[in-house]
């Protein structure tokens, strides 16, 4: 009988119904809009760093964090191959060597990071194939190099050209050798781009005399918030202390800080945005009983218990609620799909300091339906709260007063 | 009475110190004038220790003055023919394997020089020290059985240099580098090098064993020892070329 009641009220003055739904409406597209952007920006510096070089777990001998040097690298062993293969949730497997070297073009001479990697595991876990811009991806035996752009930019040279590399091997050992340049790439994070130069394995550990030998192993995962568990269960499974596995968040806790510290900065910012919000709907449905306080007056009146009508009114503002938030839920999926697929670029200093961080300038949304549910259920929650108070004065107000206005 | 005695004092103290700057700096300049021959070529054996394994390199050194420096690696096999040349400030790698030489960057001086605990700087002929930094007097010490000057060298302003600071042990009859110790921007003792086995060649009393050790790393130093030393080579500058890289035997 109530909620009949409720339900019709409302619609007995669509404007001012609608009004009120828009303040929520709009309140859970722009809280949904804030976090997500939010939320993406994370995704992004992740994605340039993780996605697109580390790998969500590494594997590495147990000294090689502290020193990465080719004489705390792994060797090959069948254990470690097998514990990956049969553990869940791995996309990719991909043994590599990492280690820094001058590289040199004619007069031109640079530091930088050679890595020897697997070209399909590589592909697959960090979609190196994509960024090639110019010659080729390479073969793992063509004994080929791919230089980064900003590199090849530094060294004036292009696909065909010859590589020198120079650099220090196991066990103290020189190593040096020529290559063919087989293509160049391009990598959003300027850091990787002015810096990297890929080859295969097998041609890296004849270069640096590591052969049967990787300096790390990076593993791809299926769903990054299982990246704890995973890790722990390969370690779990390893008995060899000079192995250790890490995830990203170890490999590189600058990144983890950063993101942290913005997180808390984020919630702030949030919760000033759900009180400006709180006090939007606050008004709107204060501003709806005063329109109505004759109304109320006149069934008091008659009659009507006003713990009933307290009812309908509250069923009234929940119903509105409900109307605002699922709506902004559903009317929020367009707008940050549409900035998700196209990201809005920074400008001037913004994108500088971005750029300089290592980031791609770009704010993007993240489309994690947990934001989208989060922010529905806290601006309905909140206009709950909120209408707690007009129902509390119904409660009380004065029926000669309300009946004369 | 008592500003006059302030001034006196402060005019001794003013002399003192002077004195100090100007006799550690001299002491500097007779170590390198000791150590550093006109012209001269010499046969090197290194030796690099690691936990679990040593590296053998043997090399021939031919030098001119501060400036120039051209070594070649006679040993071993894998290195064999490499050969490094410094003229100036600039430095360059042949490679044989290649055939290509390639001309490293100033980063790459404080460098290891192939895996060794010494950096190319120092492997290749270091330039004037008082150039770079200042000499103060910091007292005497004992190092290998003789009485040494200790001397401080923290680089000049606005120069590019390796160290954040040096201490050198000088000892005092013939300036012999006894032992240096080096640090780091942060003033942390990176590595010590100890010299021992005074020689005397053309006249000249010098150390032939030299000892490279980094702080904090088990088991890990190399040692160098000079085979030969003959002062009286004759070489020009054209022998420190790019082109007679590809020449040296």
């Amino acid at each position: 009988m109530l909620l009949t009641l409720a339900w019709r009220n409302l619609w007995r003055n669509k404007r001012r119904t609608l009004i009120t739904a828009a303040s929520v409406f709009f309140a859970v597209i722009l809280s949904t809009l804030m976090q997500s952007m939010q939320r993406g920006t994370y995704a992004v510096m992740i994605r340039n760093v993780v996605q697109y070089y580390t790998g969500y777990i590494q594997i590495q001998h147990s000294r090689y964090q502290q020193e990465p040097v080719p004489d705390n690298s792994l060797e090959d062993n069948d254990a470690l191959q097998k514990t990956l293969i049969n553990t869940d949730g791995i996309t990719a497997i991909v043994p590599r060597i990492e280690n820094f070297a001058l590289v040199s073009v004619a007069d031109f001479t640079k530091g930088a990071l050679i890595v020897g990697t697997d070209p399909a595991g590589e592909n697959k876990l960090t979609g190196l194939g994509l960024k090639v811009t110019e010659g080729k991806y390479f073969d793992a035996d063509s004994g080929q190099v791919l230089v980064a752009e900003g590199l090849a930019k530094g060294l004036r040279c292009r696909t065909g050209d010859s590589l020198i590399i120079l650099g220090q091997g196991y066990m103290a050992s020189s190593s040096n050798g020529i290559y063919r340049i087989g293509g160049i790439i391009k990598f959003g994070n300027p850091e990787l781009n002015n810096r990297m130069v890929y080859m295969p394995v097998k041609t890296a550990q004849q270069l640096f005399s590591l052969s049967g030998r990787y300096t790390s192993v990076a593993l791809g995962v299926k769903d990054p918030s299982k990246t704890q568990s995973i890790a722990d269960g390969i370690a779990g499974k390893l008995h060899n202390t000079e192995t250790a596995v890490r995830t990203w968040w170890q490999l590189l806790p600058e990144l983890k800080e950063s993101i942290d510290a913005d997180k808390v900065a984020g919630g702030i910012m949030l919760g000033v945005l759900y009180l400006i919000i709180s006090f939007g709907i606050f008004g709107t449905v204060l501003m709806m009983l005063a329109e109505r306080r004759h109304e109320f007056g006149v069934m008091v009146a008659i009659g009507t218990k006003r713990i009933k009508l307290a009812l309908m009114v509250f069923l009234e503002i929940l119903n509105i609620t409900l109307i605002g938030s699922v709506a902004g839920m559903v009317a929020a999926i367009p707008v940050i799909y549409y900035f998700h697929v196209n990201p809005i670029p920074l400008q001037g200093r913004m994108a500088e300091s971005s750029i300089n961080m290592g980031f791609e300038p770009i704010l993007q949304t993240s489309l994690n339906p947990v934001i989208f549910i989060n922010n529905g259920v806290a601006v309905f929650l909140l206009a709950m709260i909120v209408s707690v108070y007009p129902v509390y004065k119904l409660l009380k107000f004065n029926t000669i007063q309300a009946l004369k206005s | 009475m008592d500003s006059m005695k302030f001034s006196f004092t402060t005019l001794i103290i003013f002399f003192l110190t002077q004195a100090g700057a100007q006799n550690a700096a001299n002491i500097v300049l007779n170590l390198q004038k000791n150590m550093i021959f006109p012209q001269m070529q010499a046969e090197i054996a290194l030796q690099v220790e690691r936990p679990g394994f040593n590296k053998n390199m043997e090399m021939k050194v031919w030098t001119k003055g501060t400036d120039y420096a051209m070594t070649l690696i006679t040993s071993p096999e894998k290195e064999k023919g490499q050969v490094f040349l410094k003229s100036g400030s600039e430095l360059y790698n042949y490679l044989p394997g290649v055939n290509k030489t390639i001309k490293l960057p100033a980063t790459m001086l404080g460098q290891s020089f192939l895996g060794t605990d010494i950096s190319n700087e120092a492997m290749m002929q270091p330039g004037e020290l008082l150039n770079n930094y200042t000499a103060s007097l910091s007292g005497t010490e004992t190092a290998g059985g003789l009485p040494c000057w200790k001397i401080t060298l923290t680089p000049k302003e606005n120069t590019a240099v390796v160290w954040g600071k040096m201490e050198l042990l000088i000892d005092k009859k013939h300036f012999m580098q006894m032992k240096t110790v080096f640090y780091d921007e942060d003033m942390d003792a990176v590595s010590t090098l100890t010299g021992s086995k005074p020689i005397t060649v053309a006249g000249r009393t010098i150390l032939s064993r030299y000892e490279m050790t980094p702080v904090g790393k088990k088991s890990q130093r190399t040692v160098m020892v000079y085979k030969s030393i003959n002062p009286g080579v004759k070489l020009d500058a054209a022998f420190f070329s790019r082109d007679n890289m590809k020449n040296v035997r």
